[in-house]
């Protein structure tokens, strides 16, 4: 069983002045007793999150709506375990992956095959699951030979059904997502979303940010709104939707 | 952060050992990606550093060139490896910073990935090295075996090395041009091109460089030699030294990296 649970979560940003990030400013500082560049050694804070508190189990997907800035990423991000929890208590058991950008590890200079390896092992699979996964990605993505070439051969769409079809071959028990995942051309488009849509079905959490309430219907059962790092609704998807669309009128 | 976490870190990122190893060898073949001479350029200029000082530094004192050659040659690849360490690994997390803000890859697998690099181009200079020795008759003998826990002091060492650099250069990014300035004084203040004893009344200058140290217990036993006791005690030093302050650095910054980069 899968289960992500936050209580009273806070996260915040350091924010440093250009001159701070300057050894000579650190070394003038000593030197001066920190009068002068008092402000130089002072680091002040964003806080992005504020007292985030929800708890999710198998079943459940959970869309994250809300502006820009609104910390949409930065909660993503924390539940990745990129960022560390500033105060507040954090649990997520169960296996995550994350997928924040599809193309991480695409290397042009490298051949479709290689690429397939070198994509997979970022991605945290071993080897072996790699060699079972790779004709299930050569026959979705549909290069055929040039699978065998270098991707900097590759058209624009192309590399993106490269990647795509590796990126989709992960089968997570917690899925966290920054928009859901489309991909290349018409033709491929009815196929690609297909190939998503098992990726959310067999995941047993997930998480997503979104800005398209179309998307966040068709996906998610849950919805969270956020505005300026704090959580102002949590609910069912319709609900908290019509409270956003309020928001933004207002 | 507990000292226990820092070994479970150590763990998780040494459970991706097959990505740390193919994108290790990855890096070092695109250097030679779409060249002919491939790995000959690895060690190029290198070569011709050493060729040259050998050539001087063998008239200046009066020695034969085909002694003075390897001797340069050990020294200056040992040299090389830190010096990868230093300036390259100053900029391990700066480099891996999109790989850090969007994979789950644990934040020690870069630093490690980079020393995979090191090692196998470390490799590629110690071949290069035996090779010079065998072309001019003074082949390695039984001693140089000694050679080989010297090796396992320098990767500890260069780890931390990594460390160091790497962290506090993503804090602090002027402490790349301060590790620049000191790497090219290094090659000239080290006896690599020269030998302690000319040094007469001020041996100090070499006994005070842990990088004579760290150069010495790996040369001499090419050299059919053992090495000073000193030269264990500082090199064993350093290593500790390096390897202590970088976790201690890892311990204190290890979850502001991100906002850094």
């Amino acid at each position: 069983m899968a289960k992500i649970h936050l209580e009273n979560v806070c996260v915040q940003y350091p924010v440093y002045a250009v001159r701070t990030t300057q050894v000579r400013h650190s070394i003038i500082n000593l030197a001066t007793g920190g009068r002068i560049f008092q402000d130089a050694g002072r680091v002040s804070f964003v806080r992005a999150l504020n007292n985030v508190s929800f708890t999710l189990e198998d079943g459940d997907r959970l869309a994250l709506i809300g502006h820009n800035g609104a910390g949409k990423s930065t909660l993503l991000k924390t539940l990745a375990g990129f960022l560390p929890v500033a105060s507040g208590h954090m649990r997520v058991k169960g296996e995550l992956s994350v997928l924040f950008n599809l193309s991480n590890g695409l290397d042009p200079e490298k051949t479709g095959y290689d690429n397939i390896l070198g994509m997979g092992l970022i991605l945290g699979m071993s080897r072996k699951t790699i060699a079972r996964i790779t004709p299930e990605v050569e026959e979705f993505c549909e290069l055929g030979e040039f699978l065998d070439l270098p991707v900097r051969m590759y058209s624009d769409g192309m590399k993106v059904r490269l990647a795509f079809a590796v990126a989709t071959s992960i089968h997570p028990e917690i899925l966290i997502l920054d928009e859901a995942i489309g991909a290349g051309d018409a033709h491929f488009i009815k196929k690609a979303t297909e190939r998503a849509h098992q990726l959310y079905d067999k995941a047993r959490i997930m998480v997503m940010a979104s800005h398209s309430p179309d998307i966040v219907r068709d996906l998610c059962n849950k919805a969270l709104l956020l505005e300026k790092g704090e959580v102002q609704m949590q609910g069912g998807v319709d609900e908290v939707l019509a409270a956003y669309d309020k928001l933004a009128a207002a | 952060m507990a000292y226990s976490s820092i070994i479970q870190d150590f763990r998780t990122a040494c459970s991706r050992h097959d990505a740390m190893i193919y994108f290790g060898w990855d890096d070092v073949r695109m250097q030679y990606k779409r060249t002919f001479l491939g790995p000959i350029w690895l060690t190029f200029s290198t070569c011709a550093w050493i060729f040259a000082m050998a050539l001087v530094m063998a008239a200046l004192f009066g020695q034969s060139i085909s002694d003075f050659l390897p001797r340069t040659a050990a020294g200056m690849f040992v040299w090389t490896f830190f010096a990868l360490s230093i300036m390259d690994g100053a900029n391990v997390f700066v480099n891996a910073a999109p790989l850090i803000n969007s994979t789950r890859l644990p934040l020690l697998f870069h630093p490690l990935r980079a020393l995979v690099r090191y090692i196998i181009l470390y490799g590629h200079y110690l071949a290069v090295c035996l090779l010079l020795m065998i072309v001019l008759g003074h082949p390695p003998g039984l001693l140089a075996l000694l050679a080989i826990p010297a090796l396992i002091l320098h990767v500890g060492t260069a780890l931390g090395i990594v460390l160091i650099m790497g962290l506090v250069n993503t804090r602090y990014r002027d402490i790349l041009p301060i590790a620049g300035v000191m790497c090219q004084l290094m090659p000239l203040l080290t006896p690599i091109a020269w030998q302690r004893d000319m040094l007469k009344k001020h041996t100090w200058i070499a006994d005070a460089n842990p990088f004579y140290h760290l150069i010495e217990i790996v040369r001499a036993p090419l050299m059919g030699q053992v090495p000073a006791t000193l030269s264990y005690l500082v090199a064993g030093g350093t290593m500790l030294v390096t390897l202590t302050l970088g976790l201690l650095i890892y311990r204190r910054v290890r979850y502001h990296v991100i906002f850094w980069v």
